[in-house]
């Protein structure tokens, strides 16, 4: 075989790329092991065979078993690793766009205006004949989250601002919707306000094979578009200006990437509610993993917000017997750690 | 009778405003030939950075930018940028990506190209980390280099895309000596070799006047001179444009060098 200069340079990049479709590999299967868990464990205890069998032939066990997996178990478990699959895509995406490490959905505002449109829907009883109730709090939350996002793009482009004008735009925008949320329960009634308390908190028992088809679809026609614009979007990781001057039209990667953004994240808090930090976590753990290569990068942070989510869902259901708690609460209870350990960690080392 | 175009970039009544408020007006510079290493020179808020991103393309502007005597303004941004390159001033940042990837990134950055193929994209990055001399940090990370090193990565970036111009904003503002020589020799050798066009903004007069083959004095979003170093920088020119009063003297080894005695 004739030598080639540069050999090992080849090698060594095989190399790489073949390491990080492991690490993705190893992802998948983890993701697929907590689903599985997350559907085996719970007050009816199902064995691995029973659970292999009810998912893969349901005609073949009991009319209980058949009920309890795809009814409860299998749109919950899924659930979770839809929502945080698509929480650790838009958390990629976001902080790449908006070059800064501590955007995501939940830190710029997105969930608390999905908050205030869902409570305005519950709150002031919203009805419109044919459509339930559900899918209203759901589309209401969907159009308060997205225009949220374009309401940060604007701010940040009238005042051309740097990273920390986002960051504090965003804070500016949590605050507001906070406030009006509170409003919102200081006006409720009882009912309502008990109803709005529990969609907050964000839950994963809402969770229908109609929500789960419609997320799960969005993420499918999404993920092809966020794989495309890998490369000009690692560009971008080396500054706005560089990419622009290699010929990458930023504006528009940008507004295409608020696009799928506030698509995920609106579909995701509509159905289940408020989560917080995966979106904020999940980008870091994949830059951890494979480095700031998109083609890499984007996958990896969308399996790890899905791994995180599914193994929070089964901690929900794990921590008080007989009760599942709310996903939102104790995915922030597992977040803050994190987020204080890369926090900690940025000394001398870029996040 | 056969016309051949005029060689070289070509500025045209170059206007661009910020706002209302206008920049640069009806400029006209050049010829910058091919093979010729050009510094545009000018004070603080003269409209230098601004004149090179309007020729990248990167910047709206009215009026013509030809190189070899097509013009370069109706044409999409990612096709300019095949022609003539802008760098900008701030190094490329410190994140996790490899040399290689990030060259990568830049070969691919405006869509993969048809005859991808994994090898020869890894040569042809690996021929431009040689030809800046750091083929050997080819699998560092960014985020692992020095300003200087991740410089050279942004040369080996710009320089991959085979552009015929290269419009480098204050390449050397962030360095120290050592890598400012560096760069500033590597791009003189790249320029004759690849027969480039490079014009750069410019803060050292000095070197200006000793390594640059032309320079372009900016004055109020005018300019004021261009020509030959020496004939650009004169104490007279320098006491109006830079408000400075300063001398030109000759050393022994036949480089000039401008002394500031003072502020007019």
């Amino acid at each position: 075989m004739q030598h080639h200069p540069n050999a090992t340079i080849v090698q060594t990049y095989r190399t790489t790329m073949r390491r990080h479709s492991l690490v993705l590999a190893g992802l998948v299967a983890a993701l697929a092991l907590s689903v599985l868990v997350d559907c085996a464990v719970g007050p009816a205890a199902l064995s691995p065979a029973t659970l292999l069998h009810a998912i893969l032939a349901p005609s073949g066990v009991e009319e209980q078993t058949r009920l309890i997996v795809w009814q409860i178990r299998l749109p919950y478990a899924l659930m979770a690793a839809c929502v945080g699959a698509a929480l650790g895509l838009a958390g990629a995406e976001m902080q790449t766009i908006l070059a800064n490490p501590l955007a995501s959905p939940f830190t710029l505002g997105l969930s608390a205006a999905g908050a205030f449109g869902a409570s305005l829907a519950i709150v002031l009883g919203w009805h419109i004949s044919h459509v339930p109730d559900m899918w209203l709090t759901a589309g209401s939350a969907f159009v308060c989250s997205a225009l949220s996002v374009w309401l940060l793009d604007i701010l940040v482009r009238l005042r051309r601002g740097g990273t920390g004008t986002v960051i504090l735009c965003g804070v500016a925008l949590v605050f507001s919707f906070q406030a009006l949320v509170a409003l919102m329960q200081f006006v409720a009634s009882e009912d309502a306000l008990q109803n709005l308390v529990f969609w907050t908190l964000g839950s994963l028992t809402r969770a229908t094979w109609g929500t789960l088809a419609l997320l799960a679809g969005t993420l499918g026609c999404v993920f092809p578009f966020s794989m495309r614009a890998a490369w000009p979007l690692t560009t971008l990781r080396m500054g706005e200006d560089r990419a622009a001057s290699l010929g990458v039209d930023v504006q528009h990667l940008r507004r295409m990437c608020l696009l799928r953004i506030s698509l995920l994240c609106a579909l995701a808090v509509a159905f289940v509610g408020v989560i917080g930090f995966i979106g904020l976590v999940a980008p870091h753990i994949a830059r951890r993993m494979v480095g700031e290569d998109h083609r890499f990068y984007l996958p990896a942070s969308m399996l790890s917000g899905a791994f995180i989510l599914s193994l929070s869902a089964l901690v929900a259901r794990l921590l008080v017997p007989g009760v599942v708690v709310p996903t939102g609460i104790v995915t922030a209870l597992v977040g803050i750690p994190f987020f204080l350990a890369i926090v900690l960690r940025r000394r001398g080392d870029t996040p | 009778m056969t016309h051949t175009p005029p060689q070289g970039l070509y500025v045209r009544a170059l206007g661009v405003r910020y706002g209302r408020r206008p920049v640069l007006e009806h400029v006209d510079a050049g010829p910058f030939p091919h093979g010729a290493v050009s510094a545009v020179l000018g004070p603080n808020g003269s409209g230098k950075s601004t004149l090179l991103r309007a020729m990248g393309g990167l910047l709206r502007a009215t009026g013509t930018v030809l190189l070899d005597g097509v013009d370069l303004t109706p044409l999409p941004l990612a096709q300019r940028t095949q022609h003539c390159l802008y760098l900008p001033q701030a190094l490329p940042e410190p994140v996790r990506l490899s040399v290689l990837d990030a060259m990568l990134a830049a070969r691919h950055a405006t869509g993969r190209q048809n005859d991808a193929d994994t090898t020869k994209d890894i040569d042809a990055a690996m021929a431009c980390l040689h030809d800046v001399g750091i083929a050997h940090l080819a699998t560092r990370s960014l985020h692992e280099l020095s300003g200087g090193q991740r410089q050279l990565a942004g040369l080996a970036q710009a320089l991959g895309r085979k552009p015929r111009a290269l419009l480098l904003d204050e390449p050397l503002s962030a360095l120290d000596p050592y890598y400012q020589q560096t760069i500033m020799a590597l791009l003189r050798r790249e320029t004759a070799q690849r027969g480039l066009v490079t014009i750069m903004v410019l803060h050292d007069l000095n070197m200006a006047l000793n390594q640059c083959d032309l320079a372009c004095l900016l004055h109020g979003g005018r300019i004021l001179a261009s020509g030959e170093p020496a004939h650009v920088l004169t104490p007279e020119h320098l006491r109006t444009v830079y408000r400075i009063a300063a001398r030109v003297d000759e050393g022994a080894n036949g480089q000039r060098f401008i002394s500031t005695t003072g502020v007019v």
